[in-house]
């Protein structure tokens, strides 16, 4: 609740209130650049996007639904933002239409400084002449990835009969 | 429901007193909370255990002797990687693990080391600087580590030598899913502050080795259900001590969860130091037993009054999950923030009928998905694969893990057979595993040491989906075992790879690999799509049977028989793809497979399979049979020991029968039955039983009458909410039990005929 003040009061409490609405917006705006001791600005966090492919197909535009009766591979690939220089450890869980774990895989790499090459982690899952396609394990897949052990992200997949 | 008796009786205190004191030592085992040290000695083999020195300055060299060397120096970084063998320790739930590696040369100054968890296999004997494995590099040289360390300590110059490092966090996740591959030692520093340690390695004396001082609760074991009449009984034992006691913490008793239709889930266990109560709910488990009193037994009854519990109900399958606790309330679980995976377990269904009545004979945990046969020793062991990595090898009597599961390079995805030592040339009972990081494994089964490890070739990555078959030495003559297998690489039609090695050494034989476009005798070079199944060995031809996919045509063979010895074609056959493998007769004068039925053109949609009854000798075409049923799972199974013979396959939506009478002048394949079972697994019978057994993915194994297909009794594995797509079974005739592996990340074992 805003109230009214008298007059010099006010103007200093309008002062006030103006640099904590500013340093407020700063700091939620997402536009605040540098650290509370004015040096670099903290990184952001790492973040991960899903793309999906059949290995197999001449182009993948952001496809999420694939024939498990067709696919010979799917690739799952991970794009990472903002990951922070040194060596990481990703780790992609495959589960299952209702949730319990298919599969489990690690990956190590390593960001150098000054790097600006994009981070992409492609990860195969074979489909043809697997369970997947012999017992029909079809319905809504999902992917997810952790850095160092964070949950990053996870995304949907169908496959279909 | 468990109540604990009243105190009854008006006894003077001091006669009180000595009442309690005789209860006590008569109730409560004299055993506790354990700790337990790891480290070579005479006593403590460390079989499984290795450690090296990763050297920037000889990246290529393989380091391993008396030491163990950290250094910053510039230009010349050195890491030690250090792993232990925890098979003392197989089932357990861990509470606190500390590394100690021990100091032979200090510093110049004082450093920073960091203790980080291993991401990626590697072997000892051939670990470098750039390489994990044979000629498999790190992805990041120096070692694939977590970026932040699981403890750091200070080396001084001046000492301590011994250095402590808190890795609870990582040895709790290796006994929880994760593998195990370790611990990286180096420097936090960035700045290479030209500093070296020297530490002692496991092939120094006992003093100056590296140890791990591990402390946990045993799981119980002979852990039993046993239905009755609208009741569950459990029995289990509290295990004798294997480490020394910690404090004057005792075993004191169990906390039991229970939950109706699926496992009590990973996220379903007590807190270290607190009791939850009876009744309480703890995540999708409800505590149905709280005993401190040392007992041994539980009669799940109508006595059951807990909310959300209540008595058992005839039909209704419980799971229950036994935590052995100790006087300080520690469990037998892994207490960590994503689940602890692996507690002693088991489940019964009460019935009015003793037939109406099931109850498994073990459950085991395995992470991660499996669907294919266990692989046996029987009345011994079974071997079971994950596709996050682990190998798992389980008591055949009991379902403990033999020890803790081995840690591989990658998923496993297929059958890995287990030969006896008797049989096998290498005189050890061993595993032979492919994984899909492109190594091919012999693993002693009675140790879990690795003793050979490959990358078939020298440069790049195999892929590899199906299992290896194994030649015997005993039966075929030579000088050793040989291991088959096909690769699976997408990439090309034309240009897969059948491999044979030496099963004693991993070394490639003479022809192999056989690399697509593959000559033939008498029809030119054929090529070699992807190989999805796993070989099989005919000692009567002296051939080994190969099933590949063709290219989604008939244009190029899909069935091939290879001579063992020289890697000449035999036989060809274009029936179309094929990703199951063939089955032969006992007598072997038929081979039988069946194609996955493609629609062949672009697409190449998986259809239905066409069953064919094939001449071993040439490869021709005896009969065929056009299912309407999809595509065929894994595996036909044939029976009898001589013609007619019964043909056993499962299709998407049943299971089904043939009659195929080879002796006459033109067979003809003939149904004699056809029954419906979801998304069926491959079936399991063999010759002079009654059944055939069949997964299925209702999340249970139907058992069949072998003569008229009728479907007779269902033994559950998971139909709640969890449930789970049940694998291919195999038989243990030693146990009479069958066991399976489902997609609910679970073994199963049950006692057969249901």
């Amino acid at each position: 609740m805003f109230r009214l003040m008298p007059a010099t009061q006010s103007y200093r409490n309008s002062m006030f209130l103006a640099a904590v609405v500013l340093l407020a917006a700063l700091q939620f705006s997402g536009c605040q650049m540098t650290s509370a001791d004015g040096g670099t600005p903290p990184p952001a966090a790492p973040s991960a996007t899903f793309s999906f492919c059949d290995k197999e197909a001449p182009s993948c535009d952001n496809e999420t639904s694939f024939s498990a009766t067709a696919t010979r591979d799917l690739e799952v690939k991970v794009s990472w933002q903002n990951v922070p220089v040194g060596n990481h450890i990703q780790t992609l869980e495959i589960l299952l239409p209702g949730g319990n774990l298919y599969q489990q895989t690690q990956m190590a790499f390593g960001v150098q400084q000054g790097s600006d090459e994009p981070l992409v982690a492609i990860q195969t899952l074979p489909v043809a002449g697997t369970w997947i396609q012999q017992r029909h394990l079809i319905g809504e897949w999902t992917a997810r990835v952790s850095l160092d052990g964070q949950v990053v992200a996870t995304q949907t997949v169908e496959l279909t009969p | 429901m468990f109540r604990p008796d009243p105190v009854i009786g008006t006894q003077t205190s001091w006669r009180r007193w000595c009442a309690l004191v005789t209860a006590l030592l008569i109730a409560a085992p004299v055993i506790a909370r354990e700790q337990i040290v790891l480290q070579k000695s005479s006593t403590d083999p460390q079989a499984r255990g290795a450690d090296a020195t990763l050297n920037q300055a000889s990246p290529n060299s393989n380091n391993v002797g008396d030491t163990l060397t950290v250094s910053s120096v510039t230009g010349a970084l050195e890491h030690a990687i250090v792993e232990f063998d925890l098979s003392r320790i197989p089932n357990v739930g861990v509470k606190q693990a500390t590394l100690t590696m021990n100091v032979i040369t200090l510093p110049s100054g004082n450093v920073t080391y960091g203790a980080y968890d291993v991401a990626n296999f590697w072997q000892s004997n051939a670990v470098t600087w750039n390489t994990r494995v044979a000629t498999t590099a790190w992805a990041t040289a120096g070692g694939d580590a977590a970026t932040t360390a699981t403890d750091t300590q200070p080396v001084m110059k001046n000492g301590p030598r011994a250095i402590a490092f808190d890795i609870t966090a990582d040895v709790q996740g290796w006994y929880n899913g994760n593998p195990n591959y370790g611990t990286l030692i180096k420097d936090t520093a960035k700045t290479n502050d030209q500093k070296l340690t020297v530490f002692g390695s496991s092939e120094a004396s006992n003093a100056t080795s590296p140890s791990l001082t591990v402390q946990f609760v045993q799981n119980v074991t002979g852990l039993t259900a046993t239905p009755g009449n609208g009741s569950v009984t459990l029995n289990w034992n509290i295990p004798a001590l294997i480490g020394t006691a910690v404090g004057t913490e005792k075993y004191t008793g169990v906390l039991i969860l229970r939950r109706t239709g699926s496992p009590v889930d990973k996220t379903s266990y007590p807190t270290d130091g607190n009791d939850p109560g009876l009744c309480a709910t703890v995540s999708t488990g409800v505590v149905v037993f709280d005993d401190a009193t040392g007992k041994t037994s539980f009669t799940d009854n109508a006595s059951d009054t807990c909310a959300g519990a209540g008595q058992p109900v005839n039909g209704t399958t419980y799971f229950y999950k036994v935590f052995l606790r100790d006087s300080s309330n520690y469990y037998s679980d892994q207490d960590v923030a994503n689940g602890s995976t692996f507690t002693e377990e088991v489940s019964a269904t009460p019935g009015a009928t003793t037939a109406a009545q099931q109850t498994t004979d073990w459950i085991a945990a395995t992470f991660a998905t499996d669907l294919a046969s266990p692989s046996l020793i029987p009345g011994t062991v079974a071997a079971v694969g994950s596709e996050s990595n682990l190998l798992f090898f389980i008591n055949a009597a009991t379902g403990m893990r033999e020890f803790v599961p081995i840690s591989l390079g990658g998923s496993i995805a297929s059958r890995s057979p287990v030969i006896d030592a008797a049989s096998s040339s290498t005189a050890q009972d061993i595993d032979y595993v492919t994984d899909q990081d492109g190594l091919v494994y012999a693993i002693n089964t009675d140790t879990g040491v690795i003793d050979w490890v490959v990358n078939p070739i020298t440069t790049g990555t195999l892929s590899l989906q199906g299992g290896p078959a194994v030649q015997l030495e005993s039966i075929a003559g030579g000088t050793n075992d040989v291991v088959f297998f096909g690769t699976r690489n997408t990439g090309t039609t034309t240009g897969n790879q059948i491999f044979g090695l030496n099963g004693n050494t991993g070394a490639n034989l003479s022809w192999s690999p056989l690399t697509g476009p593959i000559a033939t005798t008498n029809k030119g070079s054929q090529d070699l799509d992807i190989i999805n199944s796993t070989p099989l060995v005919d000692y009567v031809h002296n051939v080994i049977w190969v099933t590949s996919r063709s290219a989604c045509g008939t244009t190029q063979p899909s069935l091939w028989s290879i001579n063992p010895t020289t890697g000449a074609t035999k036989a060809i056959a274009n029936l179309g793809d094929i990703d199951a493998s063939p089955t032969l007769t006992f007598s072997s004068d038929v081979l039988f497979v069946g194609t996955v039925g493609d629609s062949g053109g672009g697409t190449c949609t998986a259809g239905n399979s066409t069953i064919y009854a094939i001449n071993p000798t040439t490869g021709a075409t005896i009969a065929s049979y056009a299912s309407t049923d999809g595509p065929i799972v894994s595996y036909p199974v044939v029976l009898n020991s001589a013609s007619p013979y019964v043909v056993i396959f499962s299709g998407t939506t049943a299971v089904h029968a043939l009659s195929i009478d080879t002796s006459r002048p033109t067979p003809v394949f003939a149904q004699a039955w056809s029954t419906t079972i979801a998304n069926p697994s491959a079936p399991i019978s063999y010759t002079g039983s009654s059944y055939v057994f069949v997964g299925s993915s209702d999340g249970t194994i139907h058992e069949l009458n072998l003569t008229t297909g009728a479907d007779i009794k269902d033994q559950i594995c998971n139909t709640g909410a969890t449930k789970g797509t049940v694998g291919d079974p195999s038989i243990d005739e030693v146990m009479s039990r069958i066991y399976v592996t489902t997609t609910d990340q679970r073994a199963y074992a049950f006692t057969i005929p249901f």
